[in-house]
């Protein structure tokens, strides 16, 4: 057991390391109740495990296309130091896309990228709607954090693969790592350098952190949690239990994230 | 002082694929539960699950028997093929026995008042814990046997990964002897804080899912959840051995 565990058991947080949740959400959601998912009690909550920043796509921007961004905005532009979003994109809506596209460079304190949920919006990642968003966030090198689950026609690893055969200089985050498909998306880290795995969903299942880090490094591994999903605490408690070195533990929960946001902690 | 716990929801033994390695003997558990201030656990050896409930039923009584820590629960399957062995309370209690649990999905059978009937309403008049698992049978299950058995003393265990209030408020706030394990519940962001003001401490007993999930994760979340003191104590084992202690044997 790493010496953070004891440090966290005792403080629930640390100064010295930071969180850095980089697969959020906010706002409520039909398929579940989520009693902490407004901005100023996810913003509260949020220092009860010493999360510094979230990036998140509000549930209304991927759900609710009459009003599109509108609450990612208003969100960060409330909690700008502790919240980055990821601007939501519905790709059966191309002409919300062609203005968001237009915007982004207005909105660049509010956004770091793209967040695209391909198996709700029943698209495929490498179906035409998305080509505009995927060009846009190669060239400007953006983030881009795709919802990815194994055997699915819209986002598993046939269609990630694609991706990433195309486009070099953006980033890829797995959302999920593509769920149950562990080996591809292990196969992705070793063939790809611009794809990050990232553990939402992963940490109720004991061995599945132990075997990224032993199979690819912790390098390109991510801490996320879907929150207001899921909990902070849970999350942390399940990647110091996986009994991987204080070090890799560090990198999961701010030093990888750190680096693609380009902040300095 | 650190907080000791009562973990609820552990099992033991090899799995037959165990891809990601995660099978545990007792003597590990052992260990591990001394690291973090595990006091006691209930558990069951995965062959209940696995391999054949009677069998092991055997394997798990052998086991616990002179280990301090650890009490059992017994897996049944419909008493008519006579798979199991008829049940003595008062042996059970020998045997460190505190409950039984059921994986009607697995074992291809229907939890329900035809099946079970009056062994379920002897264990509502002895407050014999049933722990349903909510990945071994559903909602519907749990709905259905509360109906007909109200005083039943249920422990739900494994409840779901999405957030659960849904299905498990209307439950509690009929039922008064359903409790929620707290391991997934733990997992859901708000579920112990708003469960506890809602219905208060004493419906929610600490568990783990270990060796599927881990320890840490829920001993974390438990100890830093916006709750009083006094309910995270609730949680952590007190509440437990309040229900192990109310059953009757005789």
């Amino acid at each position: 057991m790493n010496k953070l565990w004891n440090e966290f058991l005792k403080k629930g947080k640390l100064e010295n390391c930071p969180i850095i949740d980089i697969h959020c959400h906010m706002g409520f959601f039909y398929g579940s109740h989520m009693p902490y998912s407004e901005p100023d009690i996810m913003a509260k909550r949020m220092e009860i495990a010493g999360v510094k920043l979230i990036v998140f796509c509000h549930h209304y921007a991927l759900f609710f296309p009459e009003e599109g961004n509108k609450f990612n905005i208003e969100a960060v532009k409330k909690y700008p130091e502790k919240f980055k979003a990821y601007c939501g994109i519905n790709p059966n809506y191309p002409e919300i896309i062609e203005n968001d596209l237009k915007t982004f460079d207005k909105y660049r304190e509010i956004y770091v990228g793209f967040k695209l949920l391909s198996d709700y919006h029943r698209v495929s990642l490498s179906d035409k709607r998305y080509r505009k968003v995927f060009e846009f966030a190669d060239k400007n090198k953006l983030i881009v954090l795709a919802h990815t689950w194994g055997g699915s026609i819209y986002d598993g690893a046939q269609e990630v693969e694609k991706i990433l055969k195309k486009y070099k200089n953006l980033i890829l985050i797995l959302g999920h790592s593509i769920h149950s498909d562990w080996e591809k998306s292990i196969e992705f880290v070793k063939n790809y350098e611009n794809v990050y795995l990232e553990l939402t969903a992963i940490p109720d299942e004991r061995g599945i952190i132990e075997m990224f880090v032993e199979k690819t490094g912790a390098d390109r591994i991510l801490f996320g949690t879907d929150f207001p999903w899921f909990n902070h605490h849970y999350y942390i408690g399940a990647v110091l239990g996986s009994e991987i070195s204080e070090k890799d533990c560090r990198k999961i929960f701010y030093l990888n994230a750190a680096k693609i946001l380009k902040i300095s902690i | 002082m650190k907080l000791e716990f009562f973990d609820v929801n552990v099992w033991f033994g090899n799995l037959r694929d165990d891809k990601y390695r995660i099978s545990v003997s007792l003597k590990q558990i052992e260990k591990k539960m001394d690291e973090l201030n595990i006091k006691k656990a209930i558990v069951y050896h995965i062959s209940q699950r696995d391999v054949y409930p009677e069998f092991g039923n055997e394997i798990l009584i052998k086991e616990i028997g002179n280990k301090e820590k650890f009490y059992g629960i017994i897996t049944l399957l419909p008493f008519q093929t006579d798979e199991i062995k008829k049940i003595c309370f008062k042996e059970l209690k020998k045997k460190k026995i505190v409950g039984f649990n059921f994986f009607p999905k697995r074992h291809n059978y229907i939890l329900s008042k035809t099946t079970f009937g009056d062994f379920l309403f002897e264990l509502e008049n002895k407050n014999f814990p049933v722990f349903l698992d909510i990945y071994s049978c559903d909602y519907n299950d749990v709905y259905s046997i509360l109906n007909d058995f109200p005083d039943l003393t249920c422990i739900l265990c494994n409840l779901g990964i999405w957030n659960t209030d849904r299905f498990t408020w209307p439950l509690l706030e009929k039922y008064p002897n359903v409790y929620l394990e707290s391991s997934l519940l733990s997992l859901q962001e708000g579920g112990i804080e708003e469960t506890v003001k809602k219905y208060g401490s004493k419906r929610i007993v600490f568990g783990s899912g270990f060796p599927e999930r881990y320890f840490e994760a829920s001993i974390l979340q438990i100890t830093h959840s916006e709750i009083e003191k006094k309910d995270r104590e609730n949680i952590a084992y007190k509440n437990i051995e309040r229900i192990i202690g109310n059953i009757k044997y005789e």
